[in-house]
């Protein structure tokens, strides 16, 4: 495996899931001998020009709820939830669940191949799933992948009701009967709560996300540039405070838990360009009530793209983006892989002038490593500094990828 | 001292290089067959593990329905409901490869869902040179691996045609497997991969073959399998992979059983030749051995000596032995494999398996053979009065002597042999050793036979003059040399009578049986790639169009299915049997009125050998895994087949129905045609049909016939090693002879010198040889009639589980006797030219 890992390229946040096919073959059994490393460039992966998915170019009009559920013709989505909880004898925990759809191919070239008889198995979606739990206090990390076709149930999403899922692993919204539940946040308060079961070895998570604060368009009204040419975009909204409450299992162990959760909802057809080694994002609960995104978008020589970009979403649920200019983001300490010898930053200091913040945003502890097919860090973060002045605190979720 | 005696023998041995060449000979063919024998069977067995393991994976358990497999929506469960994540849906099928080239090969279709693999199968691993996720998965494509792929000239973005029972579509080489390690590589030598949704649709069959699970062997495992159960719907079974194959490699073990036994046969020859070798060099040192004695050497000294002798001869011999059998072993798989997917399931084997056992299993029978036949001689040279060893006489008159002890020890054993064939057992290993001492038994009669028939014959043989009388006489007067060679000879010969007899009744009884049980005129089924499969489905369109064609008056439909009973793999079989079929069945058990209710009443019609091996009989129950679950079936009657040595259950089509709801599906079609239509035209015009697709249909006739191809091939390993047995046994007799002859070179060299012309020893040698051959044969009647019998009542019945009347012509006799005296005669060449033209003076100074 040595020789997979030193070889294997590692790909942004974006690319994970477009090269889901590709990182399937690194998901041969980790016990065994090596396997071919996946030899796709990322450039090409990325580069290459798919002129048969949908792309993102325009800004978006998005109709909820269908928005939520599956978007076939684009070539990859996801629905990536994290948060961070505290258990009622003040055990910290932080989580990620996250579930990725890959267009195997496009829908035209699907219907020309597949045989009208086809099987209930045939597919042209691959989804792959990730879920994990930071156990801060005592420093354990737990986390697993999943595959699966889009077909029989074993995988897919769908609107309404909501629900996206994979084998056992699932996001199930309430059930509104088809009624639009009223026009706060495109009539979403009415879909909540949602529920997030997944469980693993010894390991379990049933949580129930309520309804914090309205949903964020990020980037221009929704529509995310990733790069210079058009259609090089994603569409991407965000919930960034959602009241959580649920219970956490670690072994013969459970925990009622309460604490936040974030959604990341993304789905695009080509997102990365490829002078890009891979992203730093952040997703940040603070106390005084506001939330901060940010991605830095980083080139080879490890700067920052021009197209990184956040928001800032105040108490009330106004959100303003931030362009690349508007924030400084710098790696401080580093935590080093023992996997690989990969060294993360784990620390960052977050200087956004606009907003008067400085913030030190550290991971809650190094090892929180995703060992899955593709190798990235993801896990909880602490926040402290100032934001206008006053002292400020706050929880929050940090990925890096590419290094 | 008894260094001396090693160093004059190994003097010997190099002066005489013939008759150590012979003695090696003997031993090497015994071991080399053994050790052929083995390996064939081992490498066909190894093979088939080998591919199972590679097919299963690391899969510890499977998930198996009835003959609809197992419903797809259980799988989701699995994985949905109770969230398990190393487990794989698995369609798993035979389909024929057709190239745009036509180019074709049947291969093992292997349907799975590349999601779900990494716990199981790593060449179903996606990259570079291994699976194109998007090319499996969104389309039609099949996946071979590299060799067929280059085989059949296939490369990625070919179409082929691919055909499974009756049903053809086109598919894409999708890719083309290269995986990096070895047992992979093999595996996909006969595998095609490709997605389970397009083994859905190649096949047609929109279930599952099995599920496949990977658990670990503790606490955890066996509550994640108590689940599994707990969710399976009724009619699916849970079991360990390793039963699975076991149940399959088992149907093999009679039959491998079979041809070791056989093998063992001629390792017995080379024991024999040993016997003689090892005595004749001693009867030749006689004088020394005297001396040495004389001098002070004790007993044990020389039987050490010439034991240690034996054991360079043994280790020689045994190490040529094997590499000998390995080579011919390489030649026998080819028969071996070709039985074994005739009869009992499929396996292509790729390489030869030399197994550790194999050659510890060789070394141990060669070297202990031929150390066990060297101690007699030994010990009677070394416990010989020294004096006594200096004559020649003396040898003979104790021959003959123990003669008569041979003789009580022979009816001794002979009524051991007896008394073991007589045991009710089920034991094929004690049939076969029963066997052996029906051989043994022959063997310590034969000198006493040999003086009797020597002399009842001496008056005819000794009517053709003084070299008859010479002839004559000198049988019985070197017992020691003659009864030996007598005796391989005759087992060698009575081996081959009893073969003979014993396939030849077989056959009988199987062309009984196939007129009995062939009564309709057409038989018709989907293609079945395999003697295990019962994939194949006939078309319910081609059902309904085959009713109609001119010339046809009637259909029996057939479903047949491969059921796992207890450890055991049978083939059930539903079908609505009328009066007009019952004709078909010989019942061997109940009365026939009381065998149809009963079976028109929900029981099962056993096969002979499902009901032997199970000790069942009529009135009994059996218990099957069921589509609604286990249930305890009443066996209404047993019936004659040679069918499957697994066994046979016949079940009405309305029982069937009702214990496995939802089947419909049928296998095979019996055709009954209205009088007056000749069988050919009407097949001629069912396979005109357009639904007809690549069905496999013959006539009465033609079905017949091949039922006896198979049958005859099955033989074809049986007479190959019968014909090396032979061999073996020629060596010996020629050993023996020619032992016998030179050692004669001094009486014929002063036969001589007093005018005997070399014509006359020609005659004499002639005469010799003719007659020890003849009196082989005549003992081997007796021998061939007995272990015929045994094969047949005894070892066929305990190997197959089926019975079949002995049937004895004097054929087999006559041609035992013909070969046993061509072999003495021919034995006899070489003694005969180097005595009559050999130098009448060095003959005379011979000893």
């Amino acid at each position: 495996m040595g020789d997979l890992r030193s070889t294997r390229k590692p790909l942004a946040m974006a690319q994970l899931t477009m090269a889901l096919a590709v990182t399937l073959a690194a998901a041969c059994d980790r016990a065994e001998a090596p396997a071919p490393a996946p030899a796709l460039d990322v450039g090409e992966l990325l580069g290459g020009a798919d002129t048969l998915h949908a792309r993102a170019v325009d800004v978006p009009a998005f109709t909820f709820p269908a928005d939520h559920g599956p978007h076939p013709e684009f070539r990859t989505e996801w629905w990536y939830w994290t948060g961070n909880l505290t258990a009622d004898d003040g055990r910290e925990f932080g989580y990620q669940l996250t579930f990725f759809r890959s267009a195997l191919v496009d829908s035209a070239t699907y219907a020309a191949a597949v045989d009208t008889a086809a099987s209930a198995w045939r597919s042209r979606h691959a989804w792959m799933a990730h879920f994990a739990v930071s156990d801060i206090g005592a420093r354990s990390f737990h986390h697993a992948e999943r595959f699966a076709r889009d077909a029989v149930g074993l995988a897919g999403a769908q609107a309404d009701p909501f629900r996206v899922w994979l084998g056992p692993w699932q996001a199930t919204g309430r059930d509104t009967g088809g009624a639009d539940a009223g026009a706060d946040g495109g009539g979403d308060a009415g879909r909540f709560p949602v529920r997030l079961e997944a469980a693993d070895g010894d390991v379990a998570m049933d949580l129930v996300l309520a309804y914090g604060k309205p949903m964020v368009l990020q980037g221009d009204r929704g529509l995310s540039r990733k790069g210079p040419e058009p259609g090089n975009a994603s569409y991407y909204y965000s919930f960034t405070r959602m009241p959580t409450t649920g219970t956490i299992r670690i072994g013969d162990r459970s925990y009622g838990v309460t604490g936040l959760s974030w959604l990341d909802r993304e789905w695009s057809t080509s997102a990365l360009s490829a002078d890009l080694a891979g992203w730093d994002w952040m997703a940040l609960q603070l106390d005084d009530g506001t939330e901060l995104m940010l991605y830095r978008l980083r080139r080879h020589d490890g700067t920052a793209g021009e197209f990184s970009a956040g928001s800032f979403v105040d108490a009330d649920g106004a959100s303003v983006t931030l362009a690349a200019g508007d924030f400084a983001m710098t790696p401080m300490d580093t935590w080093r892989s023992p996997l690989d010898g990969t060294a993360y930053p784990v620390t960052w200091q977050v200087a956004i002038p606009r907003l008067a913040a400085e913030l030190t945003v550290s991971a809650a502890y190094g090892a929180q490593e995703m060992d899955t097919a593709v190798r990235y860090w993801e896990g909880a973060v602490r926040i402290i500094g100032t934001r206008a002045g006053a002292p400020v605190t706050g929880r929050g979720y940090l990925e890096m990828t590419g290094y | 001292m008894s260094r001396l005696l090693l160093l004059s023998g190994i003097r010997y041995h190099l002066r005489h290089p013939l008759q150590l060449a012979l003695a090696v000979l003997g031993v090497l063919l015994g071991v080399a067959v053994v050790v052929a024998v083995d390996v064939a069977a081992g490498s066909a067995r190894r093979a088939f593990l080998l591919s199972a393991e590679a097919v299963s994976g690391r899969a510890t358990h499977v998930i198996r329905g009835g003959p609809a497999g197992v419903p797809g929506d259980v799988y989701v469960r699995l994985r949905v409901d109770l969230g398990l994540d190393s487990v794989a849906p698995v369609v798993d099928r035979y389909v024929r490869v057709e190239t745009a080239g036509g180019a074709s090969r049947v291969l093992r279709l292997l349907g799975v869902d590349p999601f779900a693999e990494r716990a199981f199968r790593s060449y179903v691993a996606p990259g570079p040179g291994q699976l194109d996720f998007s090319a499996l998965l969104a389309r039609a494509s099949l996946m071979p691996g590299a060799a067929t792929a280059g085989e059949l000239g296939l490369e990625p973005g070919d179409s082929v045609r691919a055909t499974t029972g009756t049903r053809t579509v086109t598919a894409l080489i999708g890719g083309v497997l290269e995986p990096t390690d070895a047992l992979a590589r093999r595996a996909l030598a006969d595998l095609v991969i490709a997605d389970i949704a397009t083994a859905q649709e190649v096949t047609g069959f929109r279930a599952l073959d099995r599920i496949e699970l990977r658990v670990s062997d503790d606490a955890d495992g066996a509550a994640v399998l108590d689940a599994v159960r707990g969710a399976l719907p009724a009619g699916l079974e849970l079991l360990e992979t390793e039963a699975l194959t076991g149940a399959t490699v088992r149907m093999t073990r009679a039959f491998e059983t079979n041809l070791t036994a056989l093998a063992l046969v001629a390792l017995v020859f080379g024991m024999f030749l040993i016997y003689n070798s090892v005595t004749f060099s001693l009867v030749r040192r006689r004088p020394l051995i005297g001396l040495l004695r004389a001098q002070g050497v004790t007993a044990g000294g020389v039987t050490g000596l010439v034991l240690l002798e034996a054991l360079l001869i043994g280790v020689v011999a045994t190490a040529l032995g094997m590499a000998a059998g390995v080579l011919l072993g390489s030649q026998l798989v080819a028969l071996v494999a070709r039985t074994v997917n005739d009869l009992y399931f499929t396996v292509a084997v790729s390489s030869v398996h030399v197994s550790g056992v194999t050659v510890v299993k060789g070394a141990a029978l060669g070297v202990g053979a031929t150390v066990a036949a060297a101690f007699l001689p030994a010990r009677a040279a070394a416990y010989a009065a020294p004096r006594q060893s200096l004559a020649r006489s003396t040898l003979e008159r104790g021959t003959r002597r123990q003669a008569r002890w041979l003789t009580v020890a022979g009816a001794a054993v002979l009524a051991v042999a007896v008394l073991m064939l007589a045991v009710p057992s089920r034991s094929i290993v004690l049939g076969f050793a029963a066997l052996f001492v029906l051989i043994l038994a022959a063997a310590l009669l034969t000198p006493a036979l040999t003086l009797a028939l020597s002399a009842a014959l001496r008056p005819a043989v000794a009517a053709a003059g003084p070299v008859g009388r010479l002839a004559a006489r000198s049988v019985p007067a070197s017992l020691s040399r003659t009864a030996p060679a007598i005796a391989a000879l005759s087992v060698a010969l009575a081996v081959g009578i009893a073969v003979t007899i014993m396939v030849g009744s077989f056959r009988a009884g199987v062309e009984t049986w196939l007129d009995r049980s062939l009564q309709a005129d057409l038989y018709i089924s989907a293609p079945d790639f395999g003697a295990d499969r019962t994939d194949g489905v006939l078309d319910p369109a081609f059902l309904e169009d085959v009713a109609t064609v001119h010339g046809v008056a009637g259909i029996t439909r057939y479903r047949h299915a491969n059921l796992l009973a207890g450890d055991d793999i049978v083939r059930v079989i539903g079908v609505d049997l009328d009066l007009r079929h019952y004709d078909a069945f010989e019942l061997l058990d109940g009365t026939a009125a009381a065998v149809w209710r009963d079976f028109a009443a929900g029981g099962v019609l056993a096969s002979e050998s499902f009901a032997w091996r199970r000790g069942l009989e009529t009135g009994e129950s059996v218990r099957l895994a069921t589509g609604v679950g286990p249930r305890e079936l009443t066996v209404a009657g047993v019936f004659r087949d040679y069918a499957s040595e697994q066994g046979v259950l016949f079940i009405d089509g309305a029982s069937y129905r009702r214990l496995w709801p939802g089947d419909d599906a049928v296998t095979n079609i019996a055709v009954w045609l209205a009088d007056g239509h000749d069988a050919d035209v009407v097949l001629a015009r069912v396979r005109a049909l357009p639904s007809a697709g690549g069905i496999s249909a013959r006539s009465n006739r033609g079905l017949r016939e091949a039922t006896i191809v198979v049958f005859d091939r099955t033989f074809v390993i049986t007479g190959v090693l019968r014909l090396l047995a032979l061999i073996v046994a020629f060596v010996g007799v020629t050993g023996a002879l020619m032992a016998l002859h030179l050692e004669r070179q001094r009486e014929v060299a002063v036969l001589r010198a007093t005018g005997l012309t070399p014509r006359q020893v020609w005659g004499l040698v002639g005469a010799q040889s003719g007659l020890l051959g003849f009196i082989a044969a005549i003992l081997a009647a007796p021998l061939g009639l007995a272990m015929a019998w045994a094969m047949v009542h005894v070892i066929n019945r305990r190997s197959f589980g089926w019975s079949f009347d002995l049937v004895a012509g004097s054929t087999p006799f006559l041609e035992a006797a013909l070969v046993g005296v061509a072999a003495a005669l021919l034995a006899g060449v070489w003694p005969a030219w180097r005595m009559a033209s050999g130098n009448i003076g060095a003959g005379l100074r011979e000893e």
